[in-house]
């Protein structure tokens, strides 16, 4: 009866919405620009592998590696964007919150940069539209690295980056193309894992692994956590089952998209996290308050899905969510 | 028309037009640009690009609809097309804003804020969106976890094991299963009534569930919840979502921008027409100027033409004027041009030059001041007569140069008329011809004169002759026409070359000059030949003596090219009126006398003598008569032998000519060849003797002799063109002949005449195997160059030396001499004239083999030879000693003999004639030659010989009887002197016969 109602909607969907095909690619139309990968319609799978490989201008990529390492980037030149994105952490620093210059503490838990590019909004608020408009942040955060655009900009000037820049950018070192860089070399951080493979129809899962899998499948994870980063395109209320916040101390940073939008349906709405890597990147949550995954899994059951997990479902999940864990050239994360 | 053209042109090319031209083309192209910038500005590329935003937006925003629902009904099971058309719309509303510049701005500014409203409600619907992604996902989750609840339960309640309290069981699964039921009914159907069913069971199995404490439902509850909350919202988003007034906003969008866009090709439009209306303008400003220019362009070429044809013109009367100029003022010629009235207009330089007056001086007045008086009135009417009626006169006339002198000029006038026929001007050119009257002196002396000598011609001398002649017949003086011909001239020539010949007739003709006086003619008529004319007196003698004078004048040697060369003159001459004759017939007589001379002996003069011109015309009688013998085969030849004594063979025949005269008898040739030497008749004769010898050869040769014949030919048979031709063809008749057995003897004197020409000849006939001898050698004064340059075999010594050379050292030294130099040029010599057996003997001595004269054999007819040949032995006493030979050194003996012979015949000869004694010292025997050689050299060399010892005794006695001789003549006993002459011979012939004994011992001990 569901499939039958499927079929007729789909059929009228095909006819009224101008729609040619069930099967229709979207292909962005500036690939160096935006979006490199490749969506479908329709599309009734709901975990999508990583492309198999990508097309980037390698000198901006270059370019955008050294920036990301660059802590001219903060106001002491202590502070760069890997500082909390640690590639031997997972891409994070995994610390609860980040500490900024001066040992200032931040507020959130730095998300891993691994497959970022694959976020529909970047922060655990979606406040930054954008992986350009993220890194524009954490600069200008006084308590990341407390700096300016005007007071980098004109750091750079001073060294080769002038070159560099001129290289590739008609307009030399600007904020813009500071971030483009830096942009362009995140998207290409991205780490195909064995699970990957498995949807490619290896079996590369082990039997505990699949049985994980089919939980999360079942229990309704998926139901959030899905699409090509398991997780990344949508918002949730944390609790949305279950009040998360109920007997505890709420922060403003508790008040999550709150904070962006203002509307009382956006209060304790988070960026669905996306799961790879999520064995290599502990802390969790938006604050970095639960230590382990199977705590975090546990939580998750209760607050989202309004279910006791047993043991032994923790278990499972966990251990396939530990399959999520990719390869960052050629080397898996740790 | 053309005076409109030209003010078009020029204000064309005045500075304001060309300002205006240019303004109003650069304002225009600027108004050009202005318009078609408006006009471009509404591009069909924006505005299609820009539609196509628009409707990709609004397909976008379908593409999330579609995909929003198909998210709704679990068609799509993940939202990362969503975010991506999400973005896709949000990236499309960025450029949206981004309105088309050809709009106006109050346009762009309604476009942006109907954009932004539709932004803006599409961000509204993102944001449901974003809701219902969130509910969804929850809704989704507790129908999943619901259904798997419920069909435990379901199980749970046909097992009925949901509680242990069977009745409260049983209660329970009544409860449930219309909830279950109606809760997967509500998901399909979510109406009111429905919800309120749910509402009151749920609230009925809360209770039931508080009461049994069955917590585990509360679970099944709690979605159950979620989903009766959901479904509906979902249901109330998804319709909240899709009623968004996008649609409509694209649609208001749209008609405003097409509006706007139309409002904008309307202006454009505006634009195009104004474009096309200044383009219009503009084109028929530029045609008009366009068809100016090629108006002003047409009557520019014209003009341009016109004046470059009037500068041409110009251009070439400009040359023609230079050079009209030129040819005036460089002119040899002078040129006077005048008025009408004759008054001097201009002259030229040359006219300067000429008449001596400046072109100052002579512009204004007339012509006739240069008149010299020479030519009366008559002429110059003549001559205006000429001009007016011919227009022009030619013709020489004298003037009067300034400074009085007179001089004749060639003088052209013409008259210039203008078109009227009316005289203007008139045109003098003259040249001063005195030069070439001058010349023309300068002619007539050429045609008189010798132009190398400058002496009178021929033609000169006749005149004068003409002259002298009649003055003599007056003053009864004579005329001697002497005529003078250089000997040897003809040599210099040869050896020195034309030039030399040239000085040296010039050195003659100075001399001659010289040595004659004033009155006295000499001319130069040809060659080496001048003619002299002498008068002024009736002697003979006086010529002679100044002809006399004149020989030795000439005979002076002359220095040539640093060699001293002497000439020597033979002259003829001819008395006049002595021979009464014209003067033609004078000349040749004067060369007749002239040619006696040189046949006399050269360097000599002969006169003429009208007898001897009697001779002349018998010598012609004799020359007929001589050929009238040739034809009559009156002509024979004798055979003389020449012998080679020491082998005692015959070395060949002379072949010498007879003439058998039937009245005469027998004439020896030198009675008749000298009459015909100079005449062709001796190329005949000489051509009879060469077939009569060839064929006397031929005949000989088949009697079985083989003997070689000379034949004498003469210098003008020798010379003559077809000589080798004839003689070879003659040879070629007789094929019995062998190369070398014919010789031609040439006389040394005609050889040296044309020694190049008879060398060559001399060679020519040697290649065909003919030899030569120099007949008579030693009388032709041939030098060593000559000999050297003369290819003939062998040298006849002439008889003359032979004949002598026993009695006269001298001769005896030439004879010497000339086998010498034989020797040297390794030439045959023969002897001629041996006519006795004491010279065959002295030959033999002096190393001369070949001998020929009477003491071996005279001339005998040919008949004769053979007869000859088989008797002959050369004479005993000759045979005696022709196995001897002597030194050169041996000479000596022989010279001293005939010096002792000498000495005493020419003693023998005084004493005998009554002479005075030719000796002194005659009783010293060491003071004569002989003694001097005898005790000096002779001693020398051959005092070891008692032969020569015994020679000194008798040498003694003859000084010892010459001293008596010598006594008696001092005494005056001159006849007794003669009784001791045969003692003398005696002691003489001891002396020779002793010196005769020594030669033979002296040659016999070698």
């Amino acid at each position: 009866m569901k499939n039958l109602s499927r079929i007729i909607l789909s059929s009228y969907l095909i006819l009224t919405a101008d729609i040619l095909s069930a099967a229709d690619t979207i292909v962005s139309n500036s690939p160096t620009k935006t979006e490199p990968f490749i969506f479908t319609r329709f599309d009734n799978e709901q975990m999508k592998p990583l492309p198999d490989k990508l097309v980037f201008d390698s000198k901006k990529v270059a370019l955008g590696q050294r920036l990301f390492n660059e802590k001219k980037l903060s106001h002491d030149n202590t502070i760069s964007c890997a500082s909390c994105h640690d590639f031997n952490r997972g891409g994070t620093d995994r610390l609860a919150t980040s500490v900024g210059i001066n040992g200032a503490k931040g507020e959130f838990n730095s998300p891993t940069v691994f497959n970022s590019g694959f976020n529909f909004v970047q922060f655990w608020d979606g406040r930054a539209a954008s992986l350009e408009e993220q890194a524009a942040g954490p600069v200008h955060n006084p308590v990341e690295m407390g700096s300016n655009w005007d007071e980098v900009v004109t750091k750079l000037r001073n060294t080769e980056y002038v070159d560099l820049f001129s290289k590739l950018y008609e307009d030399d070192i600007t904020p813009e193309n500071i971030v483009d860089a830096i942009a362009i070399f995140e998207r290409t951080l991205i780490t195909p894992s064995r699970f990957d493979q498995y949807l490619r129809g290896e079996e590369t899962l082990s039997e505990q692994e699949k049985g994980g899998f089919q939980r999360f499948k079942e229990y309704g994870c998926s139901s959030c956590h899905q699409g090509i980063n398991i997780g990344g395109n949508m918002f949730q209320k944390l609790g949305g089952v279950k009040n998360y916040f109920a007997n505890q101390k709420s922060s403003i940073a508790d008040l999550g998209r709150f904070n962006v939008t203002g509307r009382e349906e956006d209060r304790h709405v988070f960026k669905v996290p996306g799961l790879r890597n999520v064995a290599v990147t502990p802390p969790y949550f938006h604050n970095g308050s639960i230590k382990t995954l199977e705590e975090a899994v546990k939580i998750m059951g209760e607050a989202q899905l309004g279910r006791e997990l047993s043991v032994q479902d923790i278990k499972l999940i966990t251990s396939f969510l530990q399959s999520l864990t990719g390869q960052w050239q050629g080397q898996t994360l740790q | 028309m053309k005076d409109k053209l030209t003010n078009n042109h020029s204000n064309l090319t005045s500075t304001g037009g060309l300002v205006t031209f240019i303004l109003i083309i650069v304002s225009c192209l600027l108004l050009l640009t202005w318009l078609f910038l408006k006009t471009a500005f509404v591009t069909s590329d924006e505005h299609i690009n820009y539609l196509h935003l628009l409707d990709k937006h609004q397909e976008t925003e379908a593409k999330l609809d579609a995909e929003l629902l198909a998210s709704k009904i679990d068609l799509t099971e993940n939202y990362d097309a969503l975010n991506f058309f999400i973005r896709e719309i949000d990236s499309i509303s960025q450029k949206i804003l981004q309105t088309p510049e050809y709009l106006l701005n109050e346009e762009q500014i309604q476009l942006i804020k109907l954009a932004k409203q539709l932004q803006l409600t599409v961000q509204n619907k993102v944001d449901g969106i974003d809701l219902f992604k969130r509910n969804n996902a929850l809704l989704h989750n507790s129908l999943a976890y619901f259904q798997q609840l419920s069909d435990s339960y379901s199980l749970s309640i046909e097992t009925g094991s949901i509680t242990s309290n069977s009745t409260a069981n049983n209660e329970m699964i009544r409860l449930l299963s219309p909830y279950i039921r109606n809760i997967m009914f509500f998901v399909q159907s979510p109406d009111q009534t429905l919800y309120r069913t749910i509402q009151t069971a749920e609230e009925t199995i809360e209770l039931e569930i508080a009461a049994e404490g069955l917590t585990s439902i509360e679970n099944l509850l709690l979605h159950g919840r979620i989903i009766k909350k959901f479904v509906p919202i979902l249901d109330k988003q998804i319709r909240q979502i899709l009623a968004y007034p996008t649609a409509l906003l694209h649609q208001q969008y749209k008609q405003l921008y097409l509006n706007d866009y139309h409002a904008a090709q309307n202006r454009a439009d505006k634009y195009r027409i104004a474009l096309y209306a200044v383009g219009i303008l503009l084109t028929f400003y530029l045609a008009i100027t366009f068809i100016h220019l090629i108006r002003t362009q047409q009557s520019l070429q014209t003009a341009h033409q016109e004046v470059s044809q009037r500068y041409q013109a110009q251009l070439r009367i400009e040359r023609l004027l230079r050079f009209h100029d030129a040819a005036f003022n460089s002119a040899h010629e002078g040129i006077t041009i005048t008025d009408a009235d004759g008054t001097i207009l201009d002259v030229n330089p040359s006219f300067s030059r000429i008449t001596g007056y400046s072109r100052e001086e002579a512009i204004g007045h007339n012509p006739r001041v240069l008149k010299s008086g020479r030519h009366d009135a008559e002429f110059y009417h003549a001559m205006w007569k000429n001009i007016y009626n011919k227009g022009n006169w030619r013709g020489e006339i004298w003037n009067r140069n300034k400074y009085g002198d007179i001089y004749p000029e060639l003088l052209s006038i013409t008259a210039i008329k203008d078109l009227q026929g009316k005289v203007t001007n008139y045109v003098a050119v003259f040249t001063d011809i005195s030069q070439l009257k001058d010349q023309e002196k300068q002619l007539q002396k050429m045609a008189f004169y010798d132009a190398l000598t400058g002496l009178p011609n021929r033609v000169l001398l006749t005149e004068r002759m003409h002259q002298l002649m009649l003055q003599t017949q007056r003053n009864k003086n004579l005329l001697a026409v002497c005529f003078l011909d250089l000997d040897g001239f003809k040599a210099v020539n040869d050896l020195l070359g034309h030039k030399a010949g040239d000085s040296l007739l010039i050195e003659m003709a100075d001399r001659l000059k010289q040595s004659l006086r004033g009155e006295d003619t000499i001319a130069r008529i040809g060659g080496d030949e001048f003619v002299i004319l002498l008068t002024g007196s009736p002697e003979i003698s006086l010529y002679e003596q100044t002809i006399q004078r004149l020989l030795i004048t000439i005979s002076h040697p002359v220095q040539i090219d640093s060699e001293s060369i002497s000439v020597s003159g033979s002259i003829g001459i001819a008395f006049y009126p002595i021979d009464q004759n014209d003067a033609d017939t004078l000349l040749r007589h004067a060369d007749q006398a002239m040619y006696q001379a040189k046949q006399i002996g050269k360097n000599c003069y002969h006169l003429f003598d009208p007898k001897t011109d009697t001779q002349v015309r018998q010598k012609n009688e004799t020359i007929s008569r001589i050929e009238k013998a040739l034809i009559h085969n009156e002509f024979l030849l004798y055979y003389q032998p020449k012998v080679n004594i020491r082998k005692g063979q015959i070395y060949g025949m002379e072949a010498l000519i007879r003439w058998q005269d039937p009245d005469r008898g027998m004439i020896p040739p030198n009675e008749f060849l000298p009459l015909v030497e100079n005449d062709d008749l001796i190329i005949r004769i000489g051509d009879w003797v060469i077939e009569t010898a060839l064929k006397q050869i031929q005949q000989w040769q088949s009697e079985g002799i083989e003997v070689s014949v000379s034949i004498n030919v003469a210098s003008r048979q020798f010379q003559e063109t077809e000589f080798f031709n004839k003689l070879k063809q003659a040879l070629s008749k007789y094929s019995g002949i062998k190369p070398g057995q014919l010789e031609i003897e040439i006389l040394e004197t005609a050889a040296l005449d044309d020694i190049i020409h008879v060398s060559r000849i001399m060679e020519q006939c040697q290649e065909i195997g003919i030899s030569f001898a120099l007949d008579d050698f030693g009388t032709g004064y041939s030098s060593l160059t000559y000999l050297k340059r003369l290819p003939a075999e062998t040298l006849k010594i002439d008889q003359s030396f032979i004949k002598d050379m026993l009695q006269d050292p001298g001769e005896l030294a030439i004879v010497h001499g000339v086998l010498g130099l034989a020797t040297a040029f390794q030439r045959n010599v023969v002897a001629e004239g041996v006519e006795s057996v004491e010279h065959g003997i002295t030959l033999i001595q002096l190393g001369c083999d070949i001998l020929q004269g009477y003491a071996i054999a005279k001339p005998m007819p040919a008949a004769e030879v053979l007869n000859w040949i088989s008797l002959w032995k050369p004479a005993a006493m000759m045979q005696e000693i022709n196995h001897l030979h002597w030194n050169d050194m041996d000479y000596s003996v022989l010279s001293a003999m005939v010096e002792h012979r000498f000495w005493i015949h020419s003693l023998v000869y005084a004493v005998e004639s009554a002479l005075t004694l030719p000796h002194q010292n005659i009783q010293d025997f060491c003071q004569c030659r002989f003694g001097k050689w005898y005790y000096g050299l002779g001693k020398q060399l051959y005092g070891h010989h008692s032969i020569f010892q015994q020679i000194e005794l008798p040498h003694q006695r003859v000084h010892a009887i010459c001293g008596q001789i010598e006594d008696d003549y001092n005494s005056g006993n001159q006849p007794h002197s003669k009784e001791l002459l045969p003692e003398l011979l005696q002691q003489h012939l001891e002396v020779v016969q002793l010196i005769n004994k020594l030669l033979i011992i002296i040659a016999s001990k070698d």
